[in-house]
């Protein structure tokens, strides 16, 4: 422990602090409110702890109907995502089109501009269309949402395919169809499991959308959450919600993780 | 088991050159040897007749068929890449089975035919390995197995053993030679090592830059370059820098006859075609290294030209000691071409 401070030079320390401050403390202090029954100043810690607002939470109808509304949301967006994005990131991987370059960066571009800006001046458009406090505006919204990713990942990991297995494959008698089908894609199936994984934690988390174009009539998880901690003063309703749903994105997130730091993947970036 | 020809087959790729035309004849059953320098065409050339690449011009004729716009999985063609390119999410059967599978084998049909060319490669009882789970010389035997397995007519081989060490490329060259003999394959094996080339070819066709240098047995490519190029790529050879006239060339004290018309020229003599003798050319020896069994002197020239000599372990000789050699066969060359050679004097 000693020879461990002793390393840390000085910036190493304010990143210490910065990180305990901004990430673990906020995180253990929303741990502590899920478990808590009674916390009253000055005490550092709850004066009593119990499980009855897990109990309370997981008896409202409301959170159930935003819990499978959000499940719902997120599987037809990140399926619809797959189905457009997936042909997609195959053409950039494999194929040379003009404008390919563009299309690219213009991807880059709309997710470098301010997130909130772009979503209101959409908001703004599907209000023209009808189709604010829709279903459909929701899942076309997040569905724009996750196009970088879904592409980007994707291409890459096709990228990563060795052109040499593919032409084994042809060369044996496999026609391109037949190539895709049982080379290229399964070579690229634990990058993309992890994109459409990461698809899905994301939707499931997306609020300034859902919020700006769903709002109130679709109640999606993360804005019921905003209600309960805005309106009802209670914060274990929202400590309890975000324990509940940070342990399963929590394990997609590693599984992705450990496609992604995989070989393969980081020669599809190089590449 | 057919016939291979490429009749002015070329290759550009975005106006550079990288095959220009050439015509070549293989015969059915017969293991060419494509031997050249990096970047002389030779993936070039084998993979525009695996269906790879398409000719810019010419025709790729299989068995008097020509299939040089045809796709790879309509040729009876099949390839050995150099990165064995196995597919790593299948296990060894699986690799070996899905060509045949493509073509709607019976399952026991299948069975037979992938154990049996594992047997022949070697790799009896291998099959329910991954990829990952074999050595880089078991994955290339695996990577030929699935090629032999759909007994194609034309066999091809991509720097096949490249990444492998000496000794276990010169196993695999054996066991390959012994396969193709045994199934009578046409084969096109690339190379860019002369050994393997000269240990493994029916007959060698030397690239370089695109072209076709010499196409020759083993033996007539080592005894007879055609051109100064083949001459130094394959074994080691002398160039003395000289001069013709009167039908005698003279150089570093050399004075041999030549066939030639007057005028500069390079006189080629190999290591191993000198003779020690009372009178000719003396060198001073300035290293000597032993390779088992003869030894190599490093000598020079009193005009400054380097002089490599094979001897016998019987002869004396010393690093500053002088030798007097004359040449038992050379050669001639004018502009990297046009050679003359000598009658080799006993
Ligand atoms: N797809 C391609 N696009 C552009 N140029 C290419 C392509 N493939 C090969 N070339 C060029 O063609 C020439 C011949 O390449 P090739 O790969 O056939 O050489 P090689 O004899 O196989 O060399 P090596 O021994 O290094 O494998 C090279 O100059 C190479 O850069
Ligand atoms: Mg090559």
């Amino acid at each position: 422990m000693i020879g461990f401070i002793k390393r840390l030079d000085w910036p190493g320390y304010v990143l210490a602090l910065f990180l305990i401050f901004f990430i673990l403390l906020p995180i253990v202090t929303v741990f502590l409110w899920a478990f808590t029954e009674q916390w009253f100043y000055p005490s550092v810690l709850p004066t009593k702890w119990g499980l009855r607002y897990w109990f309370k939470v997981l008896e409202r109808p409301d959170v159930w109907a935003a819990f499978f509304t959000s499940v719902q949301l997120s599987a037809i967006v990140t399926a619809l995502s797959a189905v457009i994005c997936l042909p997609a990131a195959y053409a950039f991987a494999r194929m040379e089109f003009p404008g390919k370059q563009f299309f690219m960066m213009s991807f880059l571009m709309g997710n470098a501009f301010p997130r909130f800006a772009l979503i209101i001046s959409i908001a703004v458009l599907f209000l023209t269309l009808n189709l604010v406090g829709t279903y459909l505006g929701v899942v076309i919204i997040q569905l724009l949402n996750t196009i970088l990713l879904m592409i980007w990942l994707p291409t890459a990991a096709f990228q990563a395919v060795s052109r040499n297995m593919e032409e084994a494959a042809m060369d044996v008698g496999a026609s391109p169809l037949r190539v895709f089908w049982h080379i290229t894609l399964p070579q690229a199936l634990p990058a993309i499991g992890a994109a459409l994984l990461m698809t899905f934690v994301w939707t499931f988390y997306e609020t300034e959308g859902a919020w700006l174009v769903g709002a109130p009539r679709v109640q999606t998880m993360p804005l019921l959450m905003m209600s309960m901690i805005n309106n009802q003063l209670v914060v274990q309703y929202g400590a309890v919600l975000s324990v509940a749903l940070w342990v399963p994105s929590l394990v997609a997130l590693l599984l992705a993780r450990r496609v992604m730091g995989s070989d393969s993947f980081a020669k599809g970036l190089g590449a | 088991m057919a016939s291979l020809s490429l009749a002015g087959v070329s290759k550009e790729f975005n106006k550079m050159t990288a095959v220009s035309p050439l015509s070549l004849d293989i015969a059915d059953g017969e293991l060419v040897c494509l031997l050249g320098p990096s970047g002389s065409g030779k993936s070039t050339l084998l993979r525009m007749i695996g269906g790879f690449e398409a000719p810019s011009s010419g025709q790729v004729l299989i068995a008097g068929q020509d299939v040089a716009h045809t796709r790879p999985d309509k040729r009876p063609t099949a390839m050995v890449f150099q990165s064995h390119a196995l597919w790593t999410h299948m296990n060894v059967f699986d690799n070996v089975a899905f060509g045949l599978k493509l073509r709607k084998l019976s399952k026991a049909a299948i069975e037979t035919k992938v154990m049996e060319a594992l047997e022949l490669v070697g790799l009896g009882g291998y099959h329910k390995r991954m990829p990952r789970q074999l050595s880089g010389g078991q994955q290339q035997r695996v990577a030929i197995a699935r090629c032999l397995v759909l007994e194609p007519k034309i066999l091809l081989m991509d720097e096949p053993f490249a990444s492998l060490d000496q000794h276990l490329r010169e196993r695999l060259r054996e066991e390959v030679r012994q396969i193709q003999r045994k199934l009578k394959i046409t084969t096109l094996f690339v190379t860019h090592a002369q050994d393997e080339a000269l240990a493994l070819a029916d007959r060698i066709v030397v690239m370089s830059m695109g072209a076709i240098e010499q196409v020759g047995t083993p033996d007539d490519i080592y005894a007879n370059p055609q051109t100064q190029f083949v001459a130094n790529f394959i074994g080691t050879m002398n160039m003395i820098p000289g001069a013709v006239s009167g039908g005698r060339i003279r150089a570093s004290g050399f004075d041999l006859d030549a066939g030639f018309s007057d005028g500069p020229a390079t006189l080629a003599i190999r290591p191993e075609d000198f003779a020690i003798t009372e009178t000719g050319t003396t060198v001073l020896v300035k290293r000597v290294v032993n390779l088992g069994p003869f030894l190599l002197a490093e000598a020079e020239h009193a005009d400054g030209t380097a002089i490599t000599v094979h001897l016998d372990k019987t002869h004396p000789v010393r690093e500053g000691s002088s030798l007097t050699l004359t040449a038992k066969r050379h050669a001639i060359y004018r502009d990297g071409e046009k050679p003359y050679r000598s009658q080799p004097t006993a």
